[in-house]
């Protein structure tokens, strides 16, 4: 039996002083799932960590929703390649240890 | 205290306009955000004074006193005294990761002492601090068989990594929230923590129809059966029982079986009743025997006993 925590997008967004037009946007551009049920809009809890990054993102760079997606498509290519490196470090270490 | 220039942080002049400062904060933004320069401190730092630059400056009162002040650093004893708040070491760095929330602590202690602590009014903490909210609730479903809350039983639940025992009333409804309290979210500033919402959503797995407490459910006889009375058997929740028929039962009779039906929720021992509806199937594919049998019984009723 699996159990899913949803955060409402009202509690989301007065927290965060957003706009839930916001999410909306996000959601348009794939960005973000949003559940509705019962006239309610809701977010999965364990993705809220990755949508308050793209809300910094937005915020603090002033970009637009578009923007914030390619920055943090390009982001999480970057901590794969980052990944991937370090993996090859390691390797590389033991060959010449 | 070291006096910091805000405009230097910033690159810009001091004649710059509100534009400029905008301008000039979303590119320093850009360049050191914690988003875009994960693990590394020293853009952290940089991205604190630029929001502490941009705090003071995008804000004309706090420019207006900034400038004015700034401008007689070196006889700011005025202002020494005014301070309230002793300064605290230096290189005392927070190191909690970045959460998109600065508080005071942010702040350097010559922005405390000038402004009087953390942001009042237009960044994004502001006006939060000291106000406790309560954490955000939760919501979960959970997806139970209509046979399994037949009988009150225990199931486990994992939310957010707590595990809740859980009793589980016989009789709960399809639809039917529980709140669980406190087992929501983490209050905000040492606010209440939320609650915990679930919701059953239960699959019908049974050839009853639930009403309420009552259930519904079809039972079939053959033509004989419901002519000449006799028994049948009719399942139930906990069981068969067997029924007499009375001789003439009609098609779609109901009877009640009281105290058969769906346990009534949070009433220990408390049933609903079930209604049985009876189908009397009529024989088809009759056979030459049988139509002539069945012919001179229709002459009987029609023509008399003759």
């Amino acid at each position: 039996m699996e159990t899913t925590n949803y955060i409402s997008i009202t509690t989301f967004c007065q927290y965060h002083g957003i706009e839930t037009n916001l999410l909306f946007s996000f959601q348009e551009l794939g960005m973000v799932e949003i559940m509705e049920e019962e006239s309610e809009y809701y977010l999965e809890e364990e993705k809220l960590s990755q949508l308050e990054r793209m809300i910094r993102i937005y915020k603090d760079l002033g970009l637009s929703p578009e923007g914030v997606d390619v920055v943090v498509g390009l982001l999480d290519r970057i901590q794969d390649l980052q990944e991937e490196n370090r993996r090859l470090k390691g390797k590389l270490g033991k060959l010449g240890g | 205290m070291e006096f910091i220039d805000y405009y230097k942080i910033l690159e810009i002049d001091r004649n710059a306009s509100a534009d400029d400062i905008k301008k000039a904060y979303r590119k320093l933004a850009r360049k050191y955000h914690p988003d875009l320069n994960p693990n590394d401190k020293e853009a952290e730092n940089k991205f604190k004074q630029v929001n502490e630059a941009n705090e003071v400056l995008s804000d004309p009162e706090k420019r207006k006193k900034y400038d004015q002040y700034g401008q007689d650093w070196k006889h700011a004893e005025e202002f020494e005294r005014g301070g309230q708040r002793q300064s605290r070491p230096r290189g005392q760095q927070s190191s909690r990761a970045y959460s998109g929330h600065f508080t005071e602590e942010d702040f350097s202690d010559f922005f405390s002492s000038m402004f009087g602590g953390a942001a009042s009014g237009g960044f994004q903490s502001s006006g939060r601090e000291g106000v406790k909210y309560k954490g955000a609730d939760y919501k979960a479903e959970l997806h139970l068989k209509l046979s399994d809350v037949y009988k009150t039983h225990k199931q486990t639940l994992t939310v957010g990594g707590k595990n809740i025992r859980l009793t589980i009333q016989a009789g709960v409804e399809d639809g039917q929230t529980i709140k669980i309290k406190g087992y929501g979210g983490e209050g905000i500033n040492g606010g209440p923590k939320g609650d915990l919402f679930i919701s059953f959503v239960i699959k019908n797995d049974t050839d009853f129809v639930r009403e309420g407490n009552d259930l519904h459910a079809k039972v079939s006889m053959d033509l004989y059966t419901a002519v000449l009375g006799g028994e049948i058997t009719v399942p139930t929740m906990d069981g068969k029982v067997k029924l007499k028929l009375k001789p003439g039962t009609q098609n779609g009779t109901k009877v009640r079986l009281k105290g058969k039906g769906f346990p009534v929720y949070k009433e220990e021992g408390k049933f609903g009743d079930l209604y049985v509806t009876y189908q009397v199937e009529i024989p088809k594919a009759l056979s030459e025997k049988e139509k002539e049998l069945f012919m001179q019984l229709a002459n009987i009723r029609n023509h008399g006993n003759d």
